[in-house]
Order: C-alpha cells, then sequence, then structure tokens
C-alpha cells in the first residue's frame, strides 16, 4: 500500500460540517448523508466535505481531536511513555493536514496546531526507528507493536520487508557452527 | 421592476437558470476591476461560463456587442460603463427582433445619474443598485408621469389643472376653457408639458456624481450568497477606497457602517497564514509603506498644500516639522520600513499633537484616516489606498510593445490583466511594479505643477473667461532641465487620472496665489477660488504625427467640488460648435478633441459657461 493509497482511505472518515445550503438527503452506495440545511451541523465524508468546502457551501466544524488542548495532550502523553500511544483516529497526520489546507481559516490557532503535529509526528518516527534498530539487532523472529497510525505502517512496511529478508539471506549464508 | 429589489433571486439565479455563456463588460477602472474579482469568483463557484470584455470606450461596448450577438448569449452585464447610456438606442436592441432571444442587460454602475430612459424600460433592462438604497434612488430619477405622459384627454384635465397652479395664466383660461378649441389647448397642454419634462431632465441631469461602489453591490451579492470570504471583503474594501481616494465621496462613516458585520475584529486565534484584516486608523501619506518618509509627506497633496512645499522656504519648515516630531534626518531620509521602530511608533500620536497643528498649520482630518490593513503569512501589509494607487498607476501606462496599433486604441485585453493581477494578494511582484510605475508618475506630475507655477505660459486666466483654462501641448515634458525627454503622449490616458491631475493642479494653484506675497496675485486668487478648471492635454497622434488628439477634462470650481455640471456644459458646448468634440468615454465631463478644433471649443464652452 502506497500513501497515496492511504490518503484515499482516510477520506472516507467523517467529520462534521455546517452547510449553507439546502438539499435533501444524498443516497450514496456506503450509506446515505443525511438532508442538508442552513447552519446545521451534520457528519458528512471527508471528499464530501473537501468538494463543499472548496465551492464555499460549507464550513468545518473542528474535530475534538484537532482542538489545541487535545494535541497539547496527545504530545505530553507521547513524551511520558516509552510506548506508542493511542491515537484518537488512525489518520491522525493525514487528516491534520488535508483539513488545514483546505480550512485553515475554520480551525483556531492553527498553525500552533501544526507545529504541535509535527512534533508528535518526529517523536513517534524517532520511536520507530529505535525499535526497528532494536529488532534488527537482537535477532528476533517477531515484535509487536501497538497503536500505530496507518501512516507510520505504511513507511516502515516496504523498508522492514526487505531489510528483515536481508538479514534472513545473511543469516543463512553465515555458516552454521 | 427596473431596479433589482432581491439580488440573488432576480439577478443571480436568474444568470444560473439560464445556463448560458455570459458577456460581461468590465471597465477600466478599480472599482470595477474588484466588483469583477468578486463577481468571477461567484461564477466560479457555479461553474457559470462567462466571457469578459474590458472597455474604455464607448465603441467598445458596441464592437463587444457586434462580435457576440449570434453566440447564443442571453445575457450581459455591465460593471461601471452603461448606465449614461441609452442602452436599447446605444446597442440597437430593436433590430434584433427575435422573441425568443430576449437579452437582459444588467448594469451595475456607480456614476449617477442614470439615464433615465434606461430606469423606465422594463423589458430587458435591469439595474443593480444596493437594496437599502433603492427608495433613494427611485426618488432621484424624475417620476414616469413627468417625462412620458403623451396622452391629453379630459380626465387628465384636473391633474393638469392643479399642477399648473401657480401658473397665472391658467387661472384665466379656466374661463375660457369651453370657449377655445380642443385642438388648441391641447396643443397649449402640450407645450407646458414639454417644458416642466424639460425642466425636470435639465435638473435631473445637471450634475454628474459618482454614488457608492459597485464593489460594494457585489460584495452583498456574495454576502445574500454566503460566499464572503475575507478575499472577497478585502476587494470591496479596495472598491470604496477609490471613490474615497477621488473625493467623489464622504465616505469615512459610511465604510465602517457598512463593513462591521461582516468584520471579524481582531481575531487572535486566527491562524497566521489566512487573511487577516485589520480596523485601524492610519497615516494616509502617499505610498508611505513603499517610500522613505521624508519623500511620501513632500509627495502628499495635503501636505503639500499645507506646508506649501513648492517653495524652498516649504521645505525649511517641513524639516522643522520633522525635527519636532523628533526623527533625525537619517531615519526620515531611509525607507519607512526599515525605519526605527521606536519613531514609527511615536509618530501618529505626534502628528495629533494639537501643539505642532497650530504651529504649522496642517489639519489632521484627511491624515490620519481610518483605514483597514492586510497581512497574510509574512508578506507586506497590505493598505488599500497603495493599491489603488498602484492599479491606477497600470492602467494609465500604454505597453510599449504594441506602438503599431491605431493610434486611439491602446492594448486593453493587456492593461486590464495586468491591473488584475495587480489585485493578487500572494503574488506581489504586479503590485509593487504598480508602486514603481506611480512613483514615476508622481515624479512627472510634480515636474508639470511646478512649471505650471514658475510661469504662466500654460495657464490661460482672464477676467473675461469664466474658467482657467490649462493647456499641455506636445512640449510639456521638454525643458532645459531634465535630461529626458518623456513623450507626452502617454501621460494622460486615463480618463480618471487626467481628473485627479486637473484637480490636484487646481488646489495648488489656488494654494500658490493665495500665499503669495503678492498684492495682485493674493486678489487673483480670491478670483480663482470660484472659477472652474479646463485641462486641455495632448492625448495621442497618429502615425504620421500630423493630427494630435486632445484630452479635454473639467473639473468644478473648489467651492462646488462635489458637483460636476461639466458633461452637459460639454455636451451644450459641443452642439454649438458642430458636433467636433468625441465623447468616447461613458463620463461626459472627459472627451476628445481633435488639435485644429480646439479653438472653436473653447470659444463655444465661453458662451456657454458665460450664460
Amino acid at each position: 500500500m502506497d500513501i497515496d493509497e492511504v490518503q484515499y482511505l482516510s477520506e472516507n472518515e467523517l467529520i462534521s460540517v455546517v452547510p449553507n445550503f439546502k438539499h435533501p438527503e444524498i443516497n450514496l452506495i456506503r450509506g446515505s448523508v443525511g438532508p442538508f440545511l442552513p447552519l446545521v451541523p451534520l457528519q458528512v465524508p471527508m471528499w464530501m466535505a473537501i468538494h463543499l468546502k472548496e465551492s464555499h457551501r460549507c464550513r468545518f466544524v473542528c474535530p475534538e481531536w484537532l482542538t489545541f488542548d487535545s494535541v497539547q495532550e496527545l504530545l505530553r502523553q507521547e513524551q511520558q511513555q516509552e510506548t506508542f500511544t493511542p491515537m484518537p483516529n488512525p489518520y491522525v497526520f493525514i487528516l491534520s493536514q488535508t483539513i488545514m489546507n483546505v480550512a485553515l481559516e475554520d480551525i483556531p490557532n492553527g498553525d500552533q496546531i501544526r507545529l504541535l503535529m509535527k512534533d508528535l509526528w518526529d517523536l513517534r518516527l524517532a520511536k520507530l526507528r529505535s525499535s526497528i534498530g532494536n529488532l534488527a539487532r537482537s535477532g528476533a523472529l517477531y515484535a509487536k507493536v501497538t497503536h500505530l497510525t496507518q501512516v507510520e505502517i505504511c513507511l516502515i512496511r516496504n523498508f522492514l520487508k526487505t531489510s528483515l529478508k536481508h538479514i534472513a539471506q545473511l543469516q543463512d549464508a553465515v555458516p552454521d557452527e | 421592476m427596473v431596479f433589482i429589489r432581491d439580488l440573488k433571486r432576480e439577478f443571480f439565479e436568474f444568470i444560473s437558470k439560464q445556463q448560458r455563456r455570459l458577456l460581461v463588460f468590465v471597465h477600466l477602472d478599480v472599482d470595477s476591476l474588484c466588483a469583477w474579482k468578486i463577481f468571477q469568483h461567484l461564477l466560479q463557484c457555479e461553474h457559470i461560463t462567462y466571457t469578459c470584455l474590458p472597455v474604455l470606450y464607448k465603441y467598445d461596448l458596441e464592437n463587444g456587442h457586434m462580435q457576440h450577438i449570434n453566440s447564443g448569449i442571453k445575457s450581459m452585464i455591465f460593471i461601471n460603463c452603461g448606465s449614461t447610456l441609452d442602452l436599447y438606442d446605444f446597442l440597437s436592441l430593436d433590430s434584433i427582433g427575435n422573441d425568443d432571444n430576449a437579452l437582459t442587460l444588467f448594469v451595475l454602475d456607480s456614476l449617477r445619474p442614470i439615464e433615465h430612459r434606461n430606469v423606465y424600460d422594463a423589458k430587458q433592462i435591469r439595474i443593480l443598485i444596493l437594496p437599502n438604497k433603492i427608495d433613494a434612488e427611485k426618488k432621484r430619477v424624475p417620476q414616469y408621469e413627468e417625462l412620458f405622459h403623451e396622452v391629453y384627454d379630459d380626465d387628465n384635465n384636473d391633474e393638469n389643472e392643479s399642477e399648473n397652479e401657480d401658473n397665472d395664466d391658467d387661472d384665466d383660461d379656466g374661463s375660457n376653457m369651453r370657449i377655445e378649441s380642443t385642438e388648441g389647448r391641447e396643443k397649449r397642454l402640450k407645450r407646458q408639458w414639454l417644458k416642466k419634462r424639460d425642466k425636470a431632465l435639465g435638473n435631473y441631469y445637471k450634475y454628474r456624481s459618482h454614488s457608492y461602489s459597485s464593489a460594494l453591490v457585489m460584495f452583498e451579492l456574495a454576502y445574500l450568497l454566503s460566499k464572503d470570504t475575507n478575499e472577497q471583503l478585502w476587494y470591496a474594501i479596495i472598491g470604496t477606497h477609490v471613490l474615497r481616494l477621488n473625493h467623489h465621496q464622504n465616505t469615512t462613516r459610511s465604510i465602517t457602517d457598512e463593513n462591521n458585520p461582516a468584520l471579524n475584529t481582531s481575531n487572535s486565534k486566527l491562524s497566521m497564514d489566512c487573511v487577516n484584516i485589520k480596523f485601524d486608523e492610519d497615516i494616509n501619506f502617499h505610498l508611505l509603506r513603499h517610500w522613505s518618509f521624508y519623500d511620501s509627506i513632500c509627495h502628499t497633496q495635503d501636505m503639500i498644500l499645507a506646508f506649501k512645499l513648492w517653495s524652498s522656504r516649504g521645505l525649511a519648515q517641513l524639516k522643522e516639522f520633522l525635527a519636532d516630531l523628533g526623527i533625525p534626518k537619517r531615519e526620515y531620509e531611509q525607507n519607512y520600513r526599515d525605519m526605527n521602530i521606536k519613531y514609527k511608533v511615536n509618530i501618529k500620536k505626534q502628528i495629533l499633537d494639537k501643539r505642532l497643528q497650530d504651529k504649522y498649520h496642517y489639519t489632521t482630518n484627511t491624515i490620519i484616516l481610518p483605514t483597514f490593513l492586510l497581512s497574510s503569512g509574512f508578506t507586506l501589509k497590505l493598505s488599500p489606498q497603495d493599491i489603488v494607487l498602484s492599479i491606477m498607476a497600470t492602467l494609465q501606462t500604454a505597453s510599449s510593445s504594441s506602438s503599431t496599433s491605431t493610434s486611439m486604441m491602446i492594448d486593453l485585453t493587456e492593461r486590464f490583466s495586468l491591473a488584475l493581477s495587480c489585485l493578487n494578494y500572494h503574488q506581489l511582484t504586479d503590485y509593487l511594479g504598480g508602486i514603481e510605475l506611480e512613483k514615476v508618475y508622481m515624479n512627472k506630475t510634480h515636474y508639470l505643477i511646478e512649471t505650471l507655477l514658475q510661469s504662466d505660459k500654460n495657464l490661460s486666466f482672464d477676467n473675461t473667461i469664466p474658467f482657467i483654462l490649462l493647456k499641455f501641448d506636445q512640449n510639456m515634458f521638454n525643458s532645459s532641465t531634465t535630461t529626458d525627454h518623456t513623450t507626452s503622449c502617454g501621460f494622460f490616458t486615463h480618463p480618471y487620472q487626467a481628473y485627479l491631475f486637473a484637480r490636484n493642479a487646481l488646489q495648488t494653484l489656488i494654494a500658490y496665489t493665495s500665499a503669495s506675497s503678492n498684492a495682485v496675485k493674493k486678489k487673483k486668487s480670491k478670483h480663482l477660488q470660484r472659477l472652474p478648471l479646463i485641462l486641455i492635454a495632448p492625448y495621442s497622434s497618429t502615425n504620421s504625427g500630423e493630427e494630435l488628439v486632445e484630452i479635454v477634462v473639467g473639473v468644478p470650481s473648489l467651492n462646488s467640488i462635489m458637483m460636476n455640471s461639466f458633461s452637459t456644459l460639454f455636451e451644450a458646448a459641443d452642439r454649438r460648435c458642430g458636433n467636433v468634440a468625441k465623447f468616447v468615454f461613458f463620463d461626459h465631463s472627459v472627451l476628445l478633441l481633435q488639435e485644429q478644433h480646439q479653438q472653436k471649443f473653447i470659444d463655444a464652452l465661453m458662451f456657454v459657461l458665460a450664460k
């Protein structure tokens, strides 16, 4: 799976928007999106929200996990623990970037949240790298990691596959003593 | 109804339901550019296709109309052009004739008075105005009955009689009414009615003025469609500032009132990358952020008049003033943006200091003005006045590459797109280019006004002539003091800018003569204050260089600066001397004239003004 595929899949998450037009219910394959009334918030999939925002038909409601306080709390927890902390959403980083690109005006303290997100990302990546290094050095056959987001999994997937394969090949090549 | 009450339903939804391409004529001035930007955004949101044609002259309208007449267009929109023309007649809409090709014309214009035939033709023409001003507009245009009522039968006798009560003849005729033949009576009534009609029309058309900006109407539409964003607000702000800059309107109160509901007041939570608009009181020196402080003061019209900066004594006084403000020489001669911040912070407070005001005799109501500032990310802070000046400078500079085109036509689309890109607040290259052009233009204007004050060669002023005549010829830029010989033809290319120059020249002239120590000149100045100014300057020449076309601008006297009656006066003068003037601009107080007819026109104008 590619990063692009992850992004595509992430756009299926639901997000709350406030439309400014009136429209009856829309029936889609995956489910229906309820009647649109002006100034009444409702949940829509992310791809629809982006489309509506770009044609200036709606306003985003900031999701609870993207407020300044909650992101700060996440960062604090991540800094305290050695292992990974659970993320509120499997697509946190991709979604936050998409939302920032499209609807920066609707997110209060947007640029500060961006900084915090970047810190969080760097922290988790550092942890990932060190744990992979430990895995390679210890020569264990498997390791268990919890609470990774899809993007991070996607990042290390290819690398882990090829590198572990190489290690295994090299180990086979060394004559047993 | 000709005046559209509900912008959203009668205008925008009408257009989007038609599902046809839209034809838009945009006049080449700042206000219409801002209105067009807002409108373009609205059209793009709804995926409506459009064709945009920039116009400067009246025949551009005609040409554009002819070109697109058969392409299935059902609606045409005129931005800042066309309301002063009888559109029905001008575009010969009768001859189109098809019933199902019913064209609808929407006119959005800030020029008043609107041509009365446009108002009373409810079939095809609609006029866009601010919804809360609709009653004021209706009252301004003379009543339908006064203009078009042509039937005289007995039922109307009472009406006519009561209206003519003050007419003494009527009372006498009342007893003779039955004796007089009906035909004679009808003729008399008709004559009276025609006289009243002419008087009403004359009063209506006497003064040309500008009402609120078109960009504001477009923003109102965006607001109704819930598509108002900070960007559109910014364009509307620039549009209203144009009118304030040209002193066409006293808008200091109205801008704040109308924009308050839409403004988000100092929202500190908004991210830095968003468009941030702040409302503040700011110093209004010319292009303050792009020049040194000293240069900027020297080019501000109000400070020139207050300190009399054409004389060396005035310059010395200015330096004293700067010293009193507490700014060292090194600071005020470098770029304003590089100035030390502790001086910048104190400037506004110091200028407002009463003591300095009394000492140097300047007034602060035109220097410290409430205005808006746009900040987005780490780019420059943008102020609407600067943007307006930059766009005007871009619009008036003809591109040098297209000199082989016909003499009267200047390359409109290029100027239009360049000026439009000046409005872009993300990429500031064109805006800064426009500022540089404006600086060059300012320097040239200064040079012209200085030569004007030093010698009376271009100025004609006489006790017999009822106006001040300011004539520039081909050599206006050539002098022994300057080394670069700029062609004078490319200088006055835009009607509004020529008007501004003429007005500034008039103000400076009056201030100069009234401040002079010469007693004769002082007497002259009192007389000058009541006179209007006519500016005649070279406009363009044909390729052979023989025939010179000149632009004529009329500026009313300073006492009545808001009431510009020159459109009717020029038309009357033109009729007298056999239609030599070419009214190519939409605003009839600016016209083009060929050099050989100049004297004839001036004589006719003198005759008309002397009445």
